[in-house]
């Protein structure tokens, strides 16, 4: 809940720049769960982040014995509680295949939607080669040449990403990295021209969205 | 008001990047939820309530 919520709220980077994901496509996309997505949110900002004592309330009671038959005197106070109470889990298996069903088309779009947010990223850097080049770690490939002007596609991961150290080191935990390419084949061109031709060869997944667990060494 | 981006200036880069790192974080982020979702459904009837927690 607090995972699928995350994106979803304000969420500063280090320069100070929102990243809060807006829905307006995803809201749209066929199986998304619009109720079930304000559900998840409003769960996550009052009762799974912090304890919002206005929704579920906390109770604090005293116990008091009144003699009815002394009169004028006060009641007799014999005990004192507290009671608080907090969401733990999902009740029913049919609430938990509602999410997933919602979980799933939210994940399928979002595919696309990073695909074609990296597709502009890449044509910005073809046709704009000097802009953004500080804040990308690129990293030059050598790719296999073919004969004339043709290359075969690489498969090579970008370097994976340093995970922080704090009290504890990073392989106290395990880290969940995620990576998406594009890529760019057939006939490239320069100035209108054809330049070179890159030919995908590779036997490659049918799903290409994974999800890879780094477990500590 | 706000000047329009130009395109081909930094500040036309770094939008587009920008908006690349959102939807990663967003695609990431419901991708492990998705994973937890499937995991609590399939082993619906073998979970104990404390794993059923941990994973909603």
């Amino acid at each position: 809940m607090t995972v699928y919520a995350r994106p979803f709220v304000d969420n500063r980077s280090s320069t100070g720049a929102n990243r809060r994901f807006s829905i307006s496509g995803l809201k749209k996309a066929p199986g998304f769960d619009r109720d079930l997505h304000n559900h998840i949110l409003r769960l996550r900002q009052t009762l799974i982040a912090h304890h919002d004592t206005s929704v579920v309330k906390a109770q604090l009671s005293h116990m008091t014995l009144t003699n009815q038959q002394a009169e004028g005197k006060p009641p007799l106070t014999v005990q004192t509680e507290g009671k608080v109470k907090a969401l733990h889990a999902m009740a029913k298996k049919e609430i938990a295949e509602q999410y997933l069903k919602h979980m799933a088309a939210s994940v399928t779009y979002l595919y696309k939607a990073t695909h074609d947010s990296l597709g502009k990223l890449h044509r910005v850097r073809v046709l704009h080669p000097n802009l953004g080049i500080a804040k990308m770690q690129s990293l030059s490939l050598e790719f296999e040449h073919l004969g004339d002007d043709r290359f075969r596609l690489p498969f090579a991961n970008p370097k994976p990403i340093d995970e922080p150290t704090f009290i504890l080191p990073p392989s106290s935990y395990i880290w969940l990295e995620y990576t998406q390419t594009f890529y760019e084949v057939g006939p490239l061109p320069a100035n209108g021209e054809p330049i070179a031709e890159v030919l995908d060869l590779e036997e490659k997944p049918s799903n290409p969205t994974t999800v890879n667990p780094t477990f500590p060494g | 008001m706000r000047n329009p981006i130009v395109e081909g200036s930094e500040e036309f880069a770094f939008n587009i990047m920008e908006q690349t790192v959102k939807h990663f974080l967003a695609h990431h982020d419901v991708l492990a939820a998705h994973l937890f979702a499937k995991t609590l459904v399939d082993d619906w009837d073998n979970l104990d309530d404390v794993l059923r927690a941990a994973l909603f």
